[in-house]
């Protein structure tokens, strides 16, 4: 017994230490690992030097359907949704896995990749809750996140559609706070 | 002009195949989804000798072929003036959820 439990031990650390250098708050490892909250917080200050930061994690549903983070929801999740469900990945597993992939795209320019690994986690367990579903594209047949029980028949990505003023007013650095405020115009 | 088109395409035939191993044995499931491969098929060419890979390269055709099946797509990618600087997130997104 005591042989399987440090063996599953070393995995838990081993998840928490791959979660925190990706950016995972503190919420995401006591949500995913086992282990108590003042090793994680330990754990947490030697990976990365420096306490985890405090505070509730966003909770809303509607930051993932504003134009530039609607985008990248729907890329990482549909690298999630393949990885997981038609390669069989296990869930934490593919969720790392295809978190890399969509930093590969992601990354490029900004400092911090559009969706953070955090919001990742979240759009994860909306989905897994029911909140949101997947809408098809009927211009590029895409899949992107959308609040489920939404009717989708006519339903048109941000990119083959962007509002009108998508990323003329800043560079892309700033595009998703920005287009916070130009989506909800437009869902309104 | 043909003779170097064909030794073109074996030269990439070879690399892809080389690359695929590479990858395949690196990361698997990571692989997997680069590649677009299914599990079985995967295995398989992960096994394969220098020998056999060469043999396999040398052809006159592409081992592989586009991922984007569907001209519309093609044309949505490539001809998006007003989200130009999202085209490559476009393009990752219809390949990785290509399941029409």
């Amino acid at each position: 017994m005591t042989e399987k439990s440090l063996l599953s031990e070393m995995q838990q650390v081993q998840l928490a230490i791959e979660l925190i250098e990706l950016n995972a708050r503190l919420q995401v490892l006591e949500s995913e690992t086992d282990l108590s909250r003042g090793r994680l917080i330990r754990l947490y200050k030697e990976v990365r030097g420096m306490s985890p930061p405090k505070g509730m994690l966003p909770f809303s549903t509607d930051w993932f359907t504003t134009w530039m983070p609607n985008i990248h929801a729907s890329l990482f999740y549909g690298i999630y949704l393949r990885l997981t469900q038609e390669q069989g990945c296990e869930r934490m597993e593919g969720f790392i896995k295809a978190y890399r992939l969509y930093m590969e795209l992601a990354d490029s320019e900004a400092d911090e990749p559009v969706l953070g690994l955090t919001r990742a986690w979240t759009l994860v367990r909306f989905f897994e809750s029911g909140l949101f579903e997947l809408s098809s594209c009927t211009s590029c047949s895409g899949r992107f996140v959308n609040h489920a029980h939404t009717p989708s028949q006519d339903f048109v990505c941000g990119i083959c559609q962007p509002p009108s003023r998508a990323g003329k007013t800043r560079k892309r650095r700033s595009a998703a706070v920005d287009a916070e405020s130009e989506v909800q115009e437009k869902t309104g | 002009m043909l003779d170097s088109a064909v030794s073109e395409i074996q030269d990439i035939n070879l690399s892809y195949l080389l690359l695929a191993q590479r990858l395949l044995k690196d990361d698997f499931a990571t692989a997997l989804f680069r590649l677009k491969l299914d599990e079985t098929l995967a295995n398989k060419l992960a096994s394969l000798t220098a020998k056999q890979l060469t043999q396999l390269a040398r052809s006159n055709q592409f081992l592989f072929r586009l991922n984007l099946e569907n001209p519309i797509q093609l044309e949505q990618l490539t001809n998006n003036k007003r989200a130009e600087n999202l085209s490559h997130i476009h393009t990752a997104l219809l390949m990785s959820s290509s399941v029409n």
